[in-house]
Order: structure tokens, then sequence, then C-alpha cells
């Protein structure tokens, strides 16, 4: 899995609703020790994510350790708060500058975010794999199409796992018959709109009673999956 | 590779599947296949596997008995109830001929042909069955009800009830939802009613079901048969099926302004079924003992008739909710449960879009009971009857153009050869009937 480790850094509100860095699973981590401990368990550590804060070592320390350690391939962008971030002569930033990848202001808006972690990510030729999509007690791994609810595998013939993975994705949207035909099946099929009906019945019927009201009938609209929003 | 293709292989390997079934139909409705182990299933996928055809039914010819099955991986599923001994998948599959070209024998091919040109109008079809079945104790020579008539054996009709909700269980998840299931009137007689799909989806969902409902029958030692008519005296098997034609999210056999609340459209769709029923009928009743269904007294229909709320018609037009029109349809009330829905479900949409192409007018509603006609009400004589045996139904599908063209020559022919047979067979067996009644007196 994925993964991204910030350093008391709230990576999500900073980034804009539909990023797909929002599929980086966030792991808040106190100590560089427990990073350590993640990458060597076999998840791919992403990226560090390091705050930095002008008064405390702690944050350069590990940065620092990840430079000096030659296991690990992991860029770190650096984050300076607003206060240190103005980029004195006598900045601390310049002084540990080879042990950071690239920098960003606490202030910095989402697009900025975004744009740097993209090209980070891409000159340490590493991608963003969307592979795990969830909600509630439903987990898809779109890499090798397995479908969890409440940790036990859902058997779903190919477009009922196209449908699920799809209204997963995108939670709390209203989505008319034809346009989830239009996005999720847009090839040969031999029903017209009353398919998504038939299908999303399918998927009720192997959700189970428990479960079967994540995919909520929007009368004379259409499908929603999960919560409404409003 | 196909994504889908890419989605079965990924989780024959994640789900630890050991066999994979390859299903197909053969021209009489009855289901075939056989098993490949995972290694060999991408190469299946690609170029479909080789089997020998001359032993099936209905397809090749001798010399040509070299066929192809090209599984449809859309229809990859894992059979739930299989799981105790291992994982165990099915796929449905097409029939071609050695070279790939598509088989015109079989009825896969059949209905998916006219869907194509219906789906080229701009129509989609939409079908919902309704299964009735009989739960007989373990003996093939005599039909052995579980809840033997008046002998109302708690223990064992428990049995039956546990048989149907495991069955809908087990059909829920294949992800086939059933609308309800219940006992039917005769004993020890089922219903399942499935929700509709299309035509395709649905036939091989019947095939799927009725698979289902025998195996997990089987594994608690009871039959479940889907003949038409195994027991004289009670009611048969039919599998009443529910029609509707839509253009997108709007059902054009609604009309709310009209008569019926049935659309001109629907009205003629439904004169061409009727029209064209007598010529069908060897198709949706294929077996001598269809026929001893489609007699007067037992909720079978005998004649070509429509109605509203008259179960005894042809044809019901159900009355839709008011509002709803995503409920008005029209249903086939002669199929029976041992029919091959590919080749039945063909034959009524391109019965229905003859109806629309050439405008044909529907006759009057019949408003008189058909079952309960007696003297006074002379229906069995204005009412156009249906073939009322087999022989009968072969003399109007032979002559019938419709269902030559709907159903091509090699099924078309081969039908035709291997029900005459089946009549032939019949005409020369002396029954116990026979023995009983004349032996003594004659």
């Amino acid at each position: 899995m994925d993964t991204v480790v910030t350093y008391s850094f709230d990576l999500e509100s900073h980034l804009h609703q539909d990023s797909d860095l929002k599929t980086l699973k966030e792991v808040k981590l106190s100590t560089f020790g427990e990073l350590i401990k993640l990458a060597e368990n076999g998840d791919n550590l992403l990226i560090a994510i390091v705050n930095i804060n002008d008064t405390e070592q702690n944050g350069w320390n590990i940065c620092r350790d990840i430079y000096e350690d030659i296991n690990l391939n992991v860029p770190v962008l650096v984050v300076v708060d607003a206060k240190t971030g103005d980029l004195k002569p006598n900045s601390k930033l310049l002084q540990n500058a080879e042990y950071f990848d690239d920098f960003i202001s606490g202030k910095s808006t989402g697009v900025e975010v975004e744009i740097r972690i993209n090209k980070i990510l891409k000159k340490f030729g590493k991608q963003i794999s969307k592979t795990i999509i969830s909600y509630g007690p439903i987990v898809i791994n779109t890499d090798t199409y397995q479908v969890l609810c409440d940790n036990r595998p859902l058997d779903l013939a190919y477009m009922e796992y196209e449908l699920l993975k799809f209204l997963v994705s995108k939670p709390g949207k209203v989505y008319s018959r034809q346009s989830l035909l239009s996005r999720v099946w847009g090839y040969e099929y031999y029903g017209g709109a009353r398919t998504v009906d038939v299908h999303v019945r399918r998927l009720r019927a192997k959700l189970g009673q428990e479960h079967e009201n994540l995919v909520q009938t929007v009368r004379s609209v259409g499908y929603r999956f999960g919560l409404s929003k409003y | 590779m196909k994504s889908e293709e890419e989605y079965v292989l990924k989780t024959v390997k994640e789900r630890g599947v050991r066999f994979i079934q390859l299903w197909f139909t053969d021209v009489l409705g009855t289901p075939k296949g056989f098993s490949i182990t995972p290694a060999e299933l991408e190469n299946a996928l690609s170029d479909g596997m080789i089997f020998d055809g001359s032993s099936i039914d209905g397809f090749s010819r001798i010399q040509e008995s070299d066929m192809l099955l090209m599984p449809d991986a859309n229809t990859f599923q894992i059979l739930p109830w299989m799981i105790e001994n291992a994982s165990v998948a099915r796929v449905v599959c097409d029939v071609k001929n050695n070279d790939g070209s598509p088989f015109e024998g079989c009825p896969r091919r059949v209905l998916k042909r006219t869907l194509d040109s219906t789906k080229k109008r701009g129509y989609e079809f939409y079908v919902a069955p309704e299964i009735e079945f009989f739960y007989f104790k373990d003996d093939l020579n005599k039909p052995v009800c579980l809840d033997n008539g008046s002998y109302f054996d708690l223990t064992v009709s428990d049995l039956a009830t546990e048989l149907r909700k495991r069955t809908v269980v087990a059909l829920e998840d294949m992800g086939i939802p059933v609308e309800h299931a219940q006992h039917e009137d005769a004993p020890s007689q089922h219903e399942i009613d499935l929700r509709y799909t299309d035509a395709v989806t649905m036939a091989d969902t019947i095939m799927t079901a009725r698979l289902i409902i025998k195996s997990l029958a089987l594994q608690q030692g009871v039959i479940a048969s889907f003949m038409p008519k195994p027991l004289e005296s009670e009611q048969g098997s039919g599998m009443h099926s529910h029609f509707s034609l839509f253009k997108g999210d709007v059902n054009c056999f609604a009309d709310e302004n009209q008569e019926y609340g049935l659309s001109t459209l629907a009205k003629h769709f439904i004169a061409g079924v009727l029209n064209y029923s007598k010529e069908i009928t060897a198709v949706t009743n294929q077996w001598v003992n269809s026929y001893k269904r489609l007699v007067p007294g037992y909720e079978a229909p005998v004649n070509i008739s429509w109605a509203r709320n008259n179960r005894s018609a042809l044809v019901r037009i159900p009355v839709a909710k008011l509002g709803n029109s995503e409920a008005t349809r029209f249903e086939y009330r002669a199929i029976d449960s041992a029919c091959n829905p590919y080749l039945v479900f063909a034959l009524i949409l391109s019965a229905g879009l003859k109806g629309i192409d050439l405008q044909m007018e529907l006759m009057p509603e019949t408003s008189v009971n058909l079952y309960s006609q007696n003297n006074e009400t002379n229906v069995y004589e204005t009412a156009d009857p249906l073939p009322n045996n087999l022989k009968s139904a072969i003399e109007n599908m032979e002559n019938s153009e419709f269902a030559h063209e709907v159903l091509g020559d090699h099924v078309f022919e081969w039908f035709l050869k291997n029900k005459k047979q089946e009549w032939e067979r019949y005409a020369r067996h002396v029954t116990d009937y026979e023995i009983g009644r004349y032996l003594p007196y004659l």
C-alpha cells in the first residue's frame, strides 16, 4: 500500500476536493523510528512531508536521517511555517538544504502543494497508485480486483464490480441512470438505462440486507452511494 | 487483454478458484458444459476452447464436429453453493465454428442476433419470468410429492420451504435478485419470480436458476423437476413471462392517455405476439408432455386471447399502478418451465416487432373466464385455439416463414426434425392408459 508520511502537517486540508493525492493514505507520525518501521514492513513509503519548527531540531533530524539512510529512497518535502518561512540569509533552511528535496510554506495553496508533490514524485520515479478505494464496510483493491465487504470477499461479476468501483470512488454524489450507463458501461450492452437498475439490484443482493442501503435510490433522479453530503 | 478478461483472471487467482465451468445450452435448452483449470483459462478467454459438437443436441453434423466455445467474460461468476468443496466458477459461452465465426445453431446466438437488430431500432427488451417447478422424493420412476396431498407432513414440508429459502439465498449470492418465492397451488409445487433484466442476461439467468434449484435439491436427496405436467390432476409448471420494451428511460408500452394505459405500439406488439402464437408454440411448449399442461381447467391458456385481469388468457396485461408507467408490461402465459429460454425470447420479441412493423390490430379483450366456461358461453368455438398437442404445434411451425426467419435455417430444420422424431416415438408407444382401459374390454 502506498503511504505518505506527514509530520504534523495536515495534507488533507491543503488539497482540493478531487485531488488524486487524496487517495494517499495519510499517516501522522511523531518519531522517525515509526516511519522506518513502516517502511520495513513492506509498505511503499511514497513521500515524507516534514513540518519544520525553527525552534526545534527534531524536524531537521528526521530529514537528515531519511537522507542518510541509504535503504530509503524517499523524497522529503519540508513545510516551513509562516514565521520562519521568510528565508532570511541565516535561515536553517539554507543550512539543511541537502536533507530535503523541496519545500513549501505552511500557507501554500492546494494547487502549489499538489504540483510540488507530483513533481518530486516524478523525479523519484514514483507514482501515486490508486489501488485501494474504500468507503464504510467496502474496500476495493483495483489492482487485484478484490472487493471486501465487512472483511468478507464479495464475488462480483465484472460489470457489478465496475459499477461498485465507480460509486465507491464518488460517494455522496447523485448519478442519473443515463450518466452511470455512459460512464460505467459505455460499450456493447443489450439493456438501456434499466440495465443500471438491474445491476444496482444485483449489487444490493450481494451486499446483503445489512449493507444494501449503501446504494440509495434517489427518486426520479438516479442513484447515490453512501451518505448524502447535505 | 480486455479489462473484463483481466478481471476474470485476477479474480480466479485471488479467490483460489480451482475449476472454471464453461456453460452453454443445446438447442433443446439443456444446460451443457465442461470444466477447465485456471491454467487454461487465459487461453480459453482469448482463443476459445475446442470441443466435440457432434454429441450435442442440435449442433454440428458429424463431418464438422470440432467447435469452439468462446467464454463471455462478463458472465464470470463464482458459484456460491459449491464453495464447500473447492472454489468453482462458471462462465457462459457462445458457440462458434472452428474458424471463429458465429455458429448458427447456438441458441444464445439466435437471441443475440434478434437483440442486435432490436437495438439498432433503439429498443431495449426486458424480461421477468415466474419459474414454477415441483420438488419430488428421489424416485425417478414416479413423481412422489414431498408434501403429499392431504397428508400434511410437517417435517417434509419444512424441508421444501427450507430448500426454497436456500435457493433464493444462493440466487441472490449469484446476483440474481428474486422478486418473490412462494408455494404454488399444487402440492409440492413452488414458484420463484425473478426481477427483470435484458433478454440475454435473463436467458443465462434462467439456465443458472434451474441448475441452482436442481443442485440444491439434490444435495438434500430431493428431485426438483421442471417437467410441464408431472401430476395429472394438478396444475402444471409454467414459466409465465413478463415483457416490456423501452427506449432509454421511456417505457414504450405505456400511455396513460390511452385505453388500458397501453400505447399504440404496445397494442401492435401484443397483436404480433398473438398473431404468431400458434407458430411458436412448438418452441414455447416443446415437449409431448407440455400439451398435458395446456388443457382447460388448470389455469393454463388454451386459446389465443388476451385480457387484463383474467388469468385464463394467453396474454395478460397486469394493471399497472397509477403513475407507475415503468411497470406497464404484458405477460405471456403459455411458456412452460422446460423451454429453451433463448429461443423463446427471440421468437416473442420478433413476433412483437413484426406486429409493430405490420401495424397489426389487437383483437378485442376476452372478458369471460375461459376456464370456467360452461355450455352457455361458447368461448372455445369463437376463440382460436392454440395447438393442443406437439404434432399440431410442429405442423404450425413447419409452415411458418416467421419462425424460420427468426431461428435461422440450422435451428429451424434441426428443431423440427428432432420434434417430429419425438412425436413419432410417442405416437408408437402403447401407454398404461391404453392397457388399463382397453385390455379388459377389447
